[in-house]
C-alpha cells in the first residue's frame, strides 16, 4: 500500500493535535495539552478506487522558545498549515512556516486550515485578510477540531493534492 | 578554570555505560544503502517494534522512518518522537560506510520534563494574548464611542494610572550559571505569582519581558486614590507569594531569588498602538520610566514607591476601610538618585518580612 507522510505545522495551541485527533479518531476534548516533539498517527484513506496509508505527523507548535527544525519534514507529501481564526498572529506564523517548510523542501502540496470555527464569533482575522491570503495562491479552509465541521473535507482535499491530483 | 579537558577514563565509562544502557533502553537497526533492513536488536519491542523482516524496506515496517530512508550525508537527530508503544525516543539515523544504522534512545523522562515547562509556557502565553485580545475588543468599541465624543484619539489619552514593574533579582548572573532547562523551569514557577496578584487586583498586565512584568492600575476606573491602592496591595501579594513559593523552593534544595518592585503615579498617555492585525494597549510617559527606575532601586521583597503614590494610597487607606494585613510589613523613607532625573527623589520602601521582623528590619518602623 502506498505511504504518504503528511505534516501538520502551525504555532502552538492552533489545534494541530485536536484536528488529528476528530479526523483519526473522532473525538474531541477541550483540555489543552501542548506537544512536545511529533505524534505520529496513521490512516488508511481511500481515494480514487485506491487505499493509501496517510502517515500524521503532528509535529509541536513553534514559539518564542522552540523553533521548527525542518528535518522532521524530511520524506513529507503534503502540509496541513493551521491557524487558530481567534488569533491572527497564528496567520503570520502559517505563512512563515510555509515559506520555511517550502524553502527546506522545495515545492509540496499544502494548505491553510483556519481551525475553530465553532467560535465564529471571537474570530479576529479579518475577512479581507482571508481574501488577500487566497489572492496570494493560499488555499484556504475553515474547520472546527470541537466540532468536526470541515475536518473531513480538510484532510481529504490535501490527500487529493497528495495523491497527484491539480487543483 | 582554564586547561585541557582530559578524555573521560575508561572506569568512568565503564560505569556509565551500563547506567545509560539500563535506563535509555537502546534499540538499533541497520540497513544497507537502499535502506533494507539487514540486522536488528536491542530493545525495539520497548518502542512497539515487532517482527522486522531483513531484506524488506525498514521504512515500510516502522512508520516513523518514512522519508528518513536511504539516508545520506550528515547524522540525522529527531528528538521526542512518539513511538507506537508510547515510549518517547530520540530518532538517530547515520551513514558508517555501506551501512545505515538507525538507533533509537528512551527519551520519555525528558520529554514529561519539558512537557510540563512548555505547558505552563504556552498557557501563559496565550493568557497574555487573550488579555491582549480582551482589552483590544473592549478599547475597540470604547473607541468606536469614544471618537464620537472626541475621546481616545489615535494618540492615546492623558490619564492618571498607577504603574508597577516587577523584575526577578539577580536572574541574569542565575540564567548563567544554569542549564536553560532550569531556567525555564525557574521563569515558569516566578512568573505566575509575579502576574496573578496584580490581574487579581485590576491591574492590567501592559507587558511581559523575560523576567520582567509591567502593570497598569487606573484604565478601568476613574479613581485614582483607588488605582494606586490596589497596586500596592497587588505589590505586597506578589512579595507573599514570592515568599511562599521560596519555602517550597527551600524544601525542594532549589535556590530561591527575590523580586523587586517599583511603583510610581502620574499622568500616562494611554491608548492603542499599531496596526489593525498587530495592536496593543501601551501606557508611556514620565511616570512608566519612573516605576520602572524605582523598581531598579527594589532590593528583594521591597516595593519602592514614589510620594504620589505614598499619598494616594494613605488617601484611600482613610477614606475606605480596607481589611488588608499588614502585620508583615515595615515602611521605610529612602532618598534616591535616579539616572535621567534632576532631583534627588523621595521615596517610600515597603518591605515584606521574611523571617522574624526585628532580626530582618533594624532601623525601619513597624508599619
Amino acid at each position: 500500500m502506498i505511504q504518504k507522510k503528511l505534516c501538520m505545522l502551525g504555532a502552538f495551541a492552533v489545534g494541530k493535535t485536536s484536528l488529528v485527533r476528530r479526523y483519526v479518531h473522532s473525538m474531541f476534548t477541550d483540555k489543552y495539552l501542548t506537544t512536545v516533539g511529533v505524534k505520529i498517527d496513521k490512516k488508511d484513506v481511500q481515494h480514487a478506487g485506491k487505499t493509501a496509508s496517510l502517515l500524521l505527523w503532528d509535529l509541536y507548535g513553534e514559539d518564542e522558545f522552540q523553533r521548527l527544525q525542518t528535518s522532521y519534514l524530511r520524506g513529507s507529501a503534503g502540509l496541513l498549515i493551521v491557524a487558530d481564526g481567534t488569533r491572527p498572529a497564528t496567520v503570520d506564523k502559517a505563512i512563515e512556516l510555509r515559506d520555511r517548510a517550502l524553502s527546506a523542501l522545495g515545492p509540496l502540496p499544502y494548505l491553510l486550515i483556519l481551525n475553530k470555527s465553532d467560535l465564529l464569533s471571537e474570530w479576529e482575522v479579518r475577512p479581507e485578510r482571508i481574501d488577500e491570503l487566497s489572492r496570494s495562491g493560499w488555499e484556504i479552509l475553515r474547520a472546527s477540531a470541537k466540532t468536526g465541521e470541515g475536518v473531513e473535507d480538510a484532510f481529504s482535499t490535501i490527500t487529493a493534492r497528495m495523491l497527484g491530483d491539480g487543483r | 578554570m582554564s586547561g585541557r579537558a582530559h578524555p573521560l577514563p575508561q572506569v568512568v565509562s565503564a560505569y556509565l555505560l551500563p547506567l545509560v544502557l539500563r535506563s535509555r533502553h537502546p534499540a538499533f537497526l541497520r540497513t544497507d544503502p537502499n535502506g533494507y533492513v539487514v540486522e536488528h536488536g536491542g530493545a525495539l519491542a520497548h518502542y512497539g517494534i515487532h517482527d522486522l523482516q531483513p531484506g524488506q524496506p525498514a521504512s515500510a515496517q516502522i512508520s516513523l522512518l518514512t522519508g528518513f530512508l536511504p539516508h545520506h550525508g550528515e547524522p540525522l537527530h529527531l528528538s521526542a518522537v512518539h513511538t507506537e508503544s508510547g515510549a518517547c525516543a530520540d530518532l538517530h539515523v547515520f551513514v558508517d560506510g555501506e551501512n545505515t544504522w538507525v538507533v533509537l534512545l528512551d527519551t520519555t523522562s525528558e520529554h514529561d520534563q519539558k512537557q510540563a515547562m512548555q505547558q505552563k509556557g504556552n498557557e501563559l502565553s496565550l493568557r497574555s494574548e487573550r488579555q491582549g485580545l480582551m482589552l483590544d475588543t473592549y478599547l475597540g468599541k470604547s473607541v468606536a464611542e469614544s471618537l464620537m465624543a472626541g475621546r481616545w484619539q489615535r494618540g492615546g489619552e492623558r490619564r492618571e494610572v498607577t504603574v508597577l514593574f516587577v523584575d526577578i533579582r539577580g536572574f541574569t548572573p542565575y540564567s548563567e550559571d544554569h542549564s536553560p532547562e532550569e531556567v525555564f523551569r525557574t521563569l515558569n514557577q516566578y512568573l505566575p505569582v509575579m502576574i496573578e496578584p496584580i490581574e487579581a487586583h485590576g491591574g492590567l498586565i501592559e507587558h511581559i519581558a523575560g523576567d520582567a512584568v509591567m502593570g497598569i492600575f487606573g484604565i478601568g476606573e476613574s479613581d485614582k486614590r483607588t488605582a494606586a491602592a490596589k497596586a500596592v496591595i497587588a505589590g505586597l501579594h506578589v512579595q507573599r507569594a514570592v515568599r511562599a513559593l521560596h519555602a517550597r523552593r527551600a524544601a525542594q534544595g532549589l535556590s530561591c531569588l527575590g523580586v523587586g518592585i517599583g511603583i510610581a503615579s502620574g499622568p500616562a498617555a494611554v491608548g492603542i498602538v499599531g496596526t489593525y492585525d498587530r495592536r496593543g494597549f501601551a501606557a508611556i510617559g514620565h511616570h512608566v520610566n519612573l516605576a520602572s527606575r524605582l523598581q531598579g532601586q527594589a532590593r528583594a521583597f521591597e516595593l519602592v514607591i514614589d510620594e504620589p503614590t505614598h499619598s494616594l494610597w494613605q488617601e484611600a487607606r482613610q477614606r475606605d476601610a480596607m481589611n488588608e494585613d499588614f502585620s508583615d510589613v515595615l515602611i521605610d523613607e529612602r532618598q534616591v538618585a535616579l539616572k535621567g532625573f534632576r532631583d534627588v527623589l523621595r521615596t517610600f520602601v515597603i518591605t515584606v518580612a521574611t523571617s522574624s521582623l526585628p532580626a530582618a528590619f533594624s532601623g525601619a518602623e513597624r508599619f
